[in-house]
This record gives C-alpha cells, sequence and structure tokens, in this order.
C-alpha cells in the first residue's frame, strides 16, 4: 500500500483558513494593522492629493494675500503662461488665470442634483472673468483673497479643473492637521501591535515554563 | 531560557517601542516631503520601502532554514522556515498595500501593472502557494522536505522579481536609493535617516515577531504530538 503524497485538508477548511492557517498569532494582528493603514491612507490620498501640485504655489507668506501679481508665482512649464483676465475670457481651451476672488459673487447651484459652484474673479487691469467649480470648493477658500484657477474656457465662462490659494492661510493648518490625523492613527496602530505581541510573548512565555 | 525572560530581551522590547515612535514622528513631522514625489506621498517611503525590504529579508531566511532543514532534518528548522515565509507574505501584502496608495497619490490609480507591481502580485503567489502546499500534506516529515524544496526554489526567483525585472524594464517605480530611469531620488540626507531607522525598526519587528511566532508554533506541535500519544 503506498502513501498518498497528497491529502484531502484544504477541503475540510473553509474558506482561506488552510492559507492563513500559519500565520498564526502576531502574522495576522500585521495583517490587521495592514488593513487599518490601508483605510488610513486612503482616507489620507484626497488630503495628499491637494497639498500635490508645485510648491510655489502654495504660498507659506501670509501677507501678501490681495495682488495676484505678487502673490502668484509664474507656473513651471513654459506653454502654460497666466493670461490676464481680460484675454482669457477671449479664448477657448485650456486656460490658467489668477485673480482676486469677488465675494459678493460667489454662489451655488443645483444642476442636475450637481452642486456647482460659481464666482468672479477680478484682476488689477481690469478684467473680470466667471468661474464655475463643480463640486466642492477647496479648503480655505472662504478665507482666501487671491485664486490660481485651470480649467477650459466655454462661452466666456471658465470650468475649473484645479484651484490653488496662494497665501491661503488655512491650507497649511489643515495639511498639518491631516498629517497629525494620519500619523495618530499610524502610532494607534503600532502601539496596538506592540501590546498584542507582548501579551502573545507573555503568554508563550508562561506556557514554556508550565 | 527565550530570548523575552532576559532583561535584555525586555528592554530591547521597549527600546523598540520607542524607536518606531520616534521613526514615525520623524517620518511625518521632521522631514518635509521630498523633491520630485506629488504632494505628501515620499513620506509613504518610509513605511513601504521597509515592509518591502523585510519581506525579502524573511523570504531569505525561510530558504536558508530550508536548506538546513534537508540537510540536519530538524524540526526546529522547518518551524523557522514556515513562520519566516508567513510573516515574509504578511509584509509583502503591507508593501503591496502601501504601495497601492503611493500609486494613488502618484499617478493616480491604485493599480498599473508596473513591472514592480507586477512582480509582487507573482510573489504573493508564489508564497501563497506554498502555504497550499503546506497545508495539503498531511505526513510532516514529507510535508516538512517537499515545502522545503519548494521555498528554495520560490527564493531563487525573489532576487530576479524584486532587483532585477524593474531594472531591465521600465519602471514608473522611482528609487530613492539609487536614480533609476524614471527618477524620483530626491531624498535628502534627513531622509536617508529616517529611512534607514525606519528600516531598522521594522527589521527588529520581524526578528521580534519570527522569535515569539517560532516558539509558539513550537509548543502547538510539541502539544499535538502529546496529544497523538
Amino acid at each position: 500500500m503506498t502513501t498518498p503524497l497528497v491529502c484531502a485538508r484544504p477541503l475540510t477548511r473553509s474558506g482561506a483558513g488552510w492559507l492563513l492557517r500559519p500565520c498564526l498569532g502576531p502574522a495576522r494582528a500585521l495583517l490587521a494593522a495592514a488593513i487599518v493603514l490601508a483605510v488610513a491612507g486612503a482616507a489620507a490620498v484626497p488630503a495628499a492629493a491637494q497639498a500635490g501640485g508645485p510648491r510655489d504655489q502654495t504660498s507659506h507668506d501670509p501677507g501678501s494675500g490681495t495682488e495676484p501679481e505678487a502673490t502668484v508665482s509664474a507656473p513651471s512649464s513654459p506653454g502654460d503662461g497666466l493670461l490676464p483676465l481680460a484675454s482669457a475670457s477671449l479664448v477657448q481651451g485650456e486656460v490658467q488665470v489668477a485673480g482676486s476672488i469677488e465675494r459678493a459673487t460667489v454662489h451655488q447651484l443645483q444642476v442636475d442634483g450637481e452642486t456647482v459652484y460659481g464666482f468672479e474673479l477680478f484682476d488689477a487691469a481690469g478684467g473680470r472673468l466667471s468661474v464655475t467649480v463643480r463640486g466642492a470648493l477647496p479648503d480655505g477658500f472662504d478665507e482666501a483673497g487671491v485664486a490660481l484657477v485651470s480649467g477650459s474656457m466655454a462661452d466666456g465662462r471658465l470650468l475649473a479643473s484645479q484651484i490653488l490659494l496662494p497665501g491661503a492661510p488655512s491650507s497649511s493648518r489643515d495639511q498639518s492637521r491631516g498629517l497629525t490625523g494620519v500619523m495618530v492613527i499610524s502610532l494607534i496602530v503600532w502601539a496596538g501591535l506592540f501590546i498584542y505581541i507582548f501579551r502573545v510573548d507573555r503568554r508563550v512565555h508562561r506556557m514554556e515554563v508550565s | 531560557m527565550s530570548p523575552g525572560t532576559t532583561v535584555l530581551g525586555q528592554a530591547a522590547r521597549w527600546l523598540l517601542l520607542v524607536w518606531m515612535c520616534v521613526v514615525i514622528w520623524a517620518a511625518f513631522f521632521v522631514v518635509h516631503p521630498a523633491e520630485g514625489f506629488k504632494g505628501q506621498a515620499s513620506r509613504i517611503v518610509f513605511f513601504h520601502v521597509p515592509t518591502a525590504w523585510v519581506a525579502t529579508l524573511a523570504f531569505l531566511v525561510s530558504c536558508v532554514a530550508s536548506v538546513l532543514y534537508l540537510t540536519r532534518r530538524r524540526k526546529v528548522d522547518d518551524i523557522r522556515a514556515s513562520v519566516s515565509a508567513a510573516l515574509g507574505l504578511a509584509f509583502a501584502i503591507m508593501a503591496t498595500v502601501t504601495g497601492s496608495i503611493f500609486a494613488k497619490i502618484e499617478w493616480n490609480s491604485f493599480w498599473n501593472w508596473d513591472p514592480r507591481e507586477t512582480s509582487i502580485t507573482i510573489l504573493l503567489l508564489m508564497y501563497a502557494a506554498y502555504f497550499a502546499l503546506r497545508g495539503s500534506i498531511a505526513d510532516p516529515e514529507l510535508r516538512g522536505t517537499l515545502s522545503a524544496a519548494y521555498a528554495i526554489l520560490a527564493f531563487i526567483a525573489v532576487p530576479f522579481l524584486v532587483f532585477v525585472v524593474p531594472r531591465i524594464y521600465w519602471s514608473l517605480h522611482p528609487d530613492v536609493i539609487g536614480q533609476t530611469r524614471s527618477g524620483g531620488g530626491g531624498f535628502d540626507a534627513a531622509h536617508t535617516l529616517v529611512l534607514l531607522a525606519s528600516l531598522a525598526g521594522f527589521t527588529g519587528i520581524f526578528a521580534w515577531i519570527f522569535s515569539v511566532e517560532c516558539r509558539l508554533e513550537h509548543l502547538l506541535r510539541r502539544r499535538q504530538e502529546e496529544l497523538l500519544r
């Protein structure tokens, strides 16, 4: 009689239990930590993406908030020059403009169940431009004096795809708050993992002694 | 005597706790976002690279223990091989998850089938198959022998998949230690210091969990043998 090389043990175990069986105790905790980190990371993705882009466009100079020409640095790629507001309203396609936000013109609409915001930008040369934003306005918009808007022009309106707020006092604070949140989650995950392994370690030691 | 009972062992555990807390704090608040990365994405590197490094180390330990098992036929080597492979798989999953989050921020997609992503998928499947193999054989001797042979063969592919494939093909994946064709090596001395500290901390975590797991598995097997008698 020959011994079968492969027995039917996997069939007796449910789901992926046979696969995770060797990952006892601490390794299982590691996987749980990975899942928690993934959730934390996924939550941090929008914040991180928002904080992205060329660093000089998020001004750290709170004193310069009213004059667009003074606060908005030139875009990095040579083809994407800032257009004056008066010229931007005459072109079609992708543009990038900068201007002061006319607070009195900020309004909200519901179009096909979608929230749409609108406001006007003005510059020192007297140019004005209507901007439409789909979805939420960026953090710090309420306090910002100046906006650097990228998007596409259609019928004299700029449909914004990205809004940067140079010198907005809340942007770095929000970023710092987001980072603190992710750091606290990471510390909690690490502390939890440490306590868990520490307890398993002590229990194993007690079993070894007995 | 288990390492947990010595004063030095206890001190090492508390040092590891403090060390990793400092590393986490430094990763978020001491270093600024590195050049060449979008937003805060460079901070993930302090956790992604060490998990990938520990996964590779764990697979190496598993291979060495498997070679020792085939030459010495000691049960403890089989335990070390399986525990190390399990930890390697867990850390590789963590590396994949953190890498996916990085990819979402940098390239706006969680998965791009980049050479790195493809090679880690193959690696995960290879070591998942290792546990499928272990789980399918009842006889401990046969299980130890076959899985040891498999672990050695699997590890031959690890350096190829981790180090060679991403360097042969053009990859989006940045190389923070040495510049690759895709760039992204914007790490300065402070970043490198935090990264090395994180590498040391994660290696310490691996060593600790490995030790606990081996002792636990040893106890479980001993109990199982006692029950069978």
